[in-house]
């Protein structure tokens, strides 16, 4: 299976190239159980090998362009359903300058608000971290009242006779659209925006088989992380930095060296969402010989722990006690199954979906993973240097369970951090960030045609919006 | 001598040389994707015995176990990485993938 580069000079064309080793395709063909056609929904498009501008990560005119551009038009989450069960329940959110009141009006209405008071423009609710539940918007500043549906309640009897010039009708607080998918709440500042399903495209399709609806929001946190939040966001669209970032999964556990990651874009690349599934634990298959699985799993035993979708899992045994020809992966898989409900909708789990991390990325900014895992990446107001990177377990409930309330969000200070695998991901993405000031040679940034692919998927679509070619 | 667990194999280093380079010059397979330049950390072995019969840490090797020193049981205490360090006396390491190739 090796490539070699004369093979590649001579019979691929630029993106056909693939690691050493079984591919996921390959893998999926080993499972015992049917396989769900969303991991058969596998489409890759070589978009070029041109140079990556650096200024889409260091400029400020470029980050401006982006918010006049991109989030004052782009369809965002804003929060979780689940943040908000309770009529009345809101929370804030924000991004770079604007802020949203997101609050549930009626039983199954959820409607977002400019958090400003129309009064001196006082920002209305500061709780962006969990929710609220009050029978009104009332500005700390004058005290000027609004309903939670919006419409204005009450402007103070002691200041009212001042404000004869206001039409009590039509000074509700000024609606932003909401519309949401499968318990996710999304926003968009563009009255003019197509809907929120049309945006998303198929990837609700994909998610038919992993629903957020039913989940429970376990864990929120979120930290201040010093580069571009499109660096931070691509530190998890692509794995083959593994190798070198995180030398603890070399050997083939945790995924391997990141080498075989199979990269989805869709419909040549114009589909706002994205995935990648990277390889369950299984022998590198770039070592200079080739490791057993026996021996991967004596070392798993070993280490005393291993980790399948990034979540710990405690693993004890000997090897000596299994099968023989087992491997790393069913075994992980097996674990999985006993430990509790994965929520997989049609059919048994295989075993890629509960060893591998499959990740996928909607544009421009969320990572909804099959597994718990979730991401989102912010910019930090206008700084280009600053990003909010946010993790959040979105964990399956065994079947009947109540749903406990949604965790809050937990601000990590600059010496905390979100764990291992996280942590080397945050230093290196500030080390890129300072890096890519250091110097301005020629041209641009030089990325691979395939493993990179998500990379140039997300920065042609962002210059679409910057554009206005979207 | 250096006796590895727990394929038990066992072979002799000269003390110019480092455990993983003489592994492999006398046939033995070891894990590595760098050749040996201390960069990738994938040789990394736990010494079991014989600590003191191996040369010093230098700064070079401590600065590649500690940014992987979170990742292995016990924070990385007593581990090293065999292609930098070199053996004076009898040593006994554990190292999963090393046997006759």
């Amino acid at each position: 299976m090796a490539t070699t580069k004369e093979d590649l000079d001579r019979t691929l064309a630029p993106g056909e190239a693939r690691s050493r080793g079984r591919q996921i395709q390959d893998l999926l063909d080993d499972e015992k159980v049917e396989v769900p056609w969303q991991l058969r929904h596998a489409e890759y498009t070589y978009l070029g090998s041109e140079p990556l501008d650096r200024d889409h990560y260091i400029s400020q005119e470029w980050c401006d362009k982006e918010i006049e551009n991109l989030w004052s038009r782009v369809w965002q989450l804003a929060c979780f359903e689940q943040d908000i069960p309770e009529v009345g329940d809101h929370i804030v959110y924000d991004i770079v300058d604007w802020s949203f009141i997101i609050v549930r009006t009626e039983k199954d209405t959820v409607k977002a608000f400019y958090n400003s008071c129309l009064h001196r423009g006082r920002r209305l609710c500061s709780n962006e971290l969990e929710p609220a539940n009050r029978p009104e918007f009332r500005c700390p500043f004058h005290g000027l009242t609004w309903n939670i549906d919006g419409s204005l309640k009450a402007i103070p009897p002691s200041i009212e006779f001042d404000f004869p010039h206001v039409d009590r009708d039509k000074f509700g607080l000024p609606e932003v659209r909401c519309e949401i998918w499968d318990g996710l709440v999304f926003i968009n500042i563009d009255d003019d925006a197509e809907p929120l399903m049309d945006f998303l495209g198929d990837i609700t399709k994909h998610f038919e088989r992993w629903p957020f609806a039913t989940r429970w929001k376990a864990t929120h946190s979120a930290k201040i992380v010093d580069s571009n939040w499109k660096l931070a966001q691509e530190a998890f669209m692509e794995a083959f930095h593994v190798l070198a970032t995180h030398p603890q999964m070399t050997m083939g556990l945790l995924g391997g060296d990141g080498s075989n990651t199979e990269y989805n874009i869709y419909d040549g690349g114009d589909a706002n969402w994205s995935r990648m599934t990277m390889a369950p634990p299984m022998p590198n298959p770039n070592l200079p010989y080739e490791l057993t699985e026996q021996e991967l799993i004596e070392e798993m035993f070993f280490r005393g722990e291993s980790v399948s979708e990034m979540g710990t899992q405690k693993m004890e045994g000997s090897v000596d006690d299994l099968p023989e020809g087992t491997t790393t992966r069913q075994l992980l898989a097996e674990a999985a199954r006993k430990a509790g409900p994965n929520g997989f909708v049609g059919g048994e789990p295989t075993d890629i979906e509960l060893t591998s991390a499959i990740q996928y990325h909607v544009f421009p900014n969320i990572s909804p993973w099959p597994g718990p895992i979730f991401y989102r990446h912010r910019p930090y107001g206008r700084d280009p240097d600053k990003c909010i990177m946010e993790i959040m377990m979105m964990v399956s409930l065994p079947e009947g369970a109540e749903r406990p309330p949604a965790a809050k969000i937990k601000w990590l200070g600059p010496d905390e951090h979100f764990g291992n695998i996280f942590n080397q991901d945050v230093e290196n993405v500030a080390e890129v960030q300072r890096g890519l000031k250091a110097a301005k040679p020629p041209g641009g940034l030089t990325l691979g045609n395939y493993q990179d692919i998500k990379v140039r998927w997300h920065h042609r679509l962002l210059e679409k919006w910057v554009n206005r070619e979207i | 001598m250096i006796h590895v667990k727990p394929s038990g194999v066992s072979f002799e280093a000269e003390a110019d040389e480092t455990i993983m380079a003489a592994a492999i010059r006398q046939g033995f397979s070891w894990p590595t994707i760098c050749g040996g330049q201390g960069t990738c950390k994938t040789c990394v072995c736990l010494i079991l015995e014989g600590k003191s019969n191996l040369i010093d840490i230098d700064v070079f090797e401590r600065e590649a176990l500690a940014s992987i020193a979170e990742t292995l049981p016990d924070q990385g205490e007593g581990w090293r990485l065999a292609c930098q360090t070199k053996a004076t006396g009898e040593v006994t390491l554990r190292k999963i993938g090393v046997r006759s190739i």
